[in-house]
């Protein structure tokens, strides 16, 4: 009986102590929390003059120096060269039959073309290709409409378009005088 | 028999080298043999050279720069351009060519206008002003953007010495001066220029 009650008596010792220690850590872990907000930037810490920025970052600012820009704006205009090629004189022998348009898009393109071809005195499309990629070339074909004998002033309009996307890239125009022999 | 055959054949033998013995030989005006193969009139007569007329059709061939940019800088002045001499029309044809219009289109951002002149320094009222043009280096007429193309832009034909191609280039500069800007965003396709070409 004597044993029992010293072993609950001791039981109880060790239960507060370890409550105790538990307190204490309890305590030391809501500190530390305390500590690392004030020491965390945007809290409530008050800054002095000689206080690092929070908001610097290591290193130089990114950007490109005025010759870095420069270089990128001729770049820009070197790739961008765009070649059109087509007969100044076409000649059919007839409205109907094929002439020598010679439409070509050459090897040094970085853009697929498409030439539309207009009267200039009714602005009636008279000639549509499809894509023309680069190192590519229509030799002969022919108008989708008949035109009369003689000659007849038009437009060819270049499209040029990204071969990946299809995209539009710009536009140049040569006049061509077509020749219909019958 | 034997006689026979002696005289057969002493008479192909005659055959046969009297043409050479009698062939007439022709003489020019200082007595020198003409060659058997040119005829020459010795008297008046008719001659005939025959003259074939082939037809060739020339192509137009031109490059043309689809693209250029320009840096603003937000709080206005010169506009960084590409280098002088970078932005060209080349005709690679063998005639020269002219540029007939040149027209700007398809503008894709409305946040730019292009003026005669831009305002500079502190905004007056109008921002996002643009001025622009475009100076051939052969002293043909300046093209400021904000007004028609001018007219009389030539390039001659492309040249070929001893197999060499040359291509003609037109050199151009650009010059751009903006006002100050209310928009730091980036303008793609701002304008498009069109040029249409003819053979001169």
């Amino acid at each position: 009986m004597q044993n029992k009650t010293n072993n609950a008596a001791a039981k109880g010792q060790n239960n507060r102590l370890l409550y105790a220690i538990l307190a204490c850590l309890v305590l030391i872990i809501i500190l530390l929390i305390i500590l690392l907000l004030h020491s965390c930037p945007g809290g409530d810490h008050e800054y002095t003059d000689f206080d690092r920025d929070p908001n610097a970052l290591i290193g130089q600012l990114e950007g490109k120096s005025p010759e870095e820009i420069q270089a990128e704006l001729d770049r820009i205009v070197e790739e961008g060269m765009f070649n059109i090629s087509i007969n100044a004189t076409p000649v059919f022998k007839d409205g109907s039959a094929k002439g020598n348009l010679r439409i070509e898009n050459i090897p040094a393109n970085h853009y697929n073309m498409k030439v539309t071809i207009t009267l200039d005195e009714t602005g009636e499309v008279i000639y549509k290709s499809g894509i023309i990629e680069p190192n590519h070339h229509i030799e002969n074909d022919k108008l989708e409409i008949v035109l009369p004998k003689g000659y007849h002033a038009a437009t060819a309009v270049f499209t040029a378009y990204e071969p990946d996307t299809n995209e539009l890239v710009g536009q140049a125009a040569a006049k061509i005088n077509i020749l219909v022999e019958n | 028999m034997k006689k026979t055959l002696a005289l057969i054949l002493a008479f192909v033998m005659c055959l046969s080298v009297g043409m050479m013995a009698f062939a007439t030989e022709v003489y020019d005006e200082d007595d020198a043999v003409v060659d058997s193969a040119v005829s020459e009139l010795v008297s008046a007569g008719d001659a005939e050279t025959n003259v074939d007329i082939l037809v060739n059709s020339q192509n137009i061939s031109v490059t043309v720069p689809m693209r250029y940019a320009i840096v603003a800088d937000v709080k206005g002045g010169d506009c960084l351009v590409p280098t002088d001499g970078t932005y060209y029309l080349q005709n690679n044809s063998a005639l020269p060519v002219k540029v007939t219009a040149a027209e700007i289109n398809g503008m894709n951002d409305d946040e730019w206008t292009l003026v005669a002149a831009a305002n500079t320094g502190l905004p007056t009222g109008a921002l996002n002003e643009l001025y622009m043009t475009l100076t051939p280096e052969d002293g043909s007429a300046v093209w400021n953007l904000a007004n028609a193309y001018p007219t009389g832009w030539v390039i001659g034909a492309a040249t070929t010495v001893d197999s060499t191609f040359t291509p003609t280039k037109l050199k151009i500069d650009i010059d751009a001066t903006s006002s100050m800007l209310n928009s730091t965003n980036d303008a793609e396709d701002a304008y498009v220029i069109t040029y249409t070409f003819a053979a001169e």
